[in-house]
């Protein structure tokens, strides 16, 4: 039975929501009704409904989209993301978050990465191994260069 | 504990046209158009049978011979600490009833406690500026103690930590548990600003969350911690899966005003249940009906288990 967007909300709205049973009770109307709910004016809906996209084949645009979003928990959702994404999806919307300036998504986004970096993917990291303000990401940057 | 109103001082005894002190209560004539305060002191025993008492309610029992007469304010004091202010109010009962006064968070009191009244005198005769006070009181109890820490590492945005620790306090101490705010810090750690939570289960942490958890300046063994972080990774309104020996919660930015409390609960023992009139919703806590949220009998009885629960 496909699940409506009320249905999708309410299973989002929990604390704690259990993507993983939300995306598998969910089928293929699922993909626009979390486009909807990555709109929505609650943002922690809307990052919710960001990261369940990204475990859905059909609905990672909805992750692409978060990453040039003006709300910072919205990119955060988006960078929390891409671990689910293919590899080309994920490092197209990396490429994204990666410039962001904000440690948070910089760390998720760093982790997210397999070792087939793109040639921005490169740069990027290789400015953040000399020139971040974190310790932390400097650290994840060379680490993630080396280990390519 | 009780005192009868007509041991009550006036604050600005120019602003009042009479005061009769009477058997039964005391009548005070407010002049045109002024306000006033009145203060009664409480007998404190502060100690009973070596527990010290938790301040629950103040009481109030008085009539207004018109609604030009009304109480606009009831402030209490522990000592010279104020505990609670009711601002705001407009009071005038036409009979001696009992109107209470809720002093959130319970806390311990020390020192003795006033109460001081806030009234508005609009009329323009003393017939309609008259009021009368027949007494003023202040419940203590004694209640099960829940001491919260707060470490901050991004204030949320939807509600404030205010707002959440009341709405804690509003479940709680129906239940007979009193939330005292025992601590708050600042943590300047970035990198920690979106914690990864895995797949917050019970008993299964992440090293962020162990690194995170860690931070527990001032906090006692049985004391709880609520993190306050920009966002957990993935996205929750919060999670309580801690390391074993650090009980605690992180309550993400954009969590709902009952989020603190529902994760703190799930610290105390409690599990989700369908049902959206309890705080342990696992339907979240943004869909509440009928708030406050309730917590029933049997999680009441897992809380009172809780070595995270001190007696009185």
């Amino acid at each position: 039975m496909p699940i409506s967007l009320d249905e999708l909300r309410r299973l989002l709205s929990s604390d704690e929501p259990d993507y993983r049973a939300i995306t598998a009770a969910a089928g293929p109307e699922a993909a626009e009704h979390l486009r909807v709910l990555a709109r929505d004016d609650n943002v922690m809906l809307a990052s919710k409904a960001v990261y369940a996209a990204s475990l859905l084949a059909d609905a990672q645009h909805v992750v692409d989209e978060a990453a040039a979003s003006d709300e910072p928990l919205l990119r955060i959702a988006s960078a929390s993301a891409l671990t689910n994404l293919p590899e080309d999806a994920r490092n197209r919307v990396a490429e994204r978050l990666i410039d962001a300036g904000d440690v948070a998504v910089e760390k998720l986004v760093i982790r997210s990465l397999g070792p087939s970096l793109t040639p921005k993917l490169e740069q990027s990291l290789g400015r953040l191994a000399d020139n971040s303000n974190s310790q932390t990401i400097r650290d994840l940057s060379r680490a993630k260069l080396t280990d390519r | 504990m009780w005192t009868h109103g007509h041991t009550m001082r006036v604050e600005n005894p120019a602003g009042l046209a009479s005061v009769w002190r009477a058997g039964f209560f005391i009548r005070v004539v407010g002049r045109p158009n002024t306000t006033n305060w009145f203060h009664f002191a409480v007998p404190t025993s502060v100690i009973v049978k070596d527990k010290r008492q938790m301040t629950d309610s103040v009481m109030l029992r008085f009539r207004a011979n018109s609604t030009a007469a009304a109480v606009t304010a009831v402030h209490v004091y522990d000592g010279e600490r104020r505990i609670v202010n009711h601002d705001g109010l407009n009071l005038s009962p036409t009979a001696f009833g009992l109107n209470r006064f809720d002093v959130p968070g319970k806390p311990d009191v020390l020192w003795g406690i006033g109460i001081s009244i806030g009234v508005r005198f609009s009329g323009s005769t003393d017939a309609q500026n008259t009021l009368e006070f027949a007494a003023a009181g202040c419940d203590f109890k004694l209640l099960e103690t829940v001491r919260l820490h707060v470490k901050v590492l991004t204030a949320p945005t939807r509600f404030t930590i205010d707002q959440m620790i009341a709405g804690m306090r509003e479940s709680y101490e129906p239940a007979g548990f009193r939330v005292v705010r025992a601590s708050d810090e600042n943590l300047n750690l970035p990198a920690l600003n979106v914690v990864d939570v895995g797949t917050c289960t019970r008993g299964q942490t992440t090293e962020e969350q162990r690194t995170l958890f860690g931070n527990r300046n001032n906090v006692g063994t049985n004391d709880v911690v609520a993190y306050f972080v920009q966002a957990t990774n993935p996205p929750l309104n919060g999670c309580a899966a801690h390391p074993d020996g650090r009980p605690g919660a992180v309550v993400a930015s954009g969590a709902s005003r009952w989020t603190l409390g529902h994760e703190i609960g799930h610290v105390l023992g409690l599990n989700h249940v369908n049902d959206n009139n309890r705080l342990m919703t696992g339907n979240g806590t943004d869909n509440i009906t009928n708030p406050p949220p309730d917590l029933i009998n049997s999680e009441i009885t897992t809380m009172r288990n809780s070595a995270l629960t001190v007696n009185p």
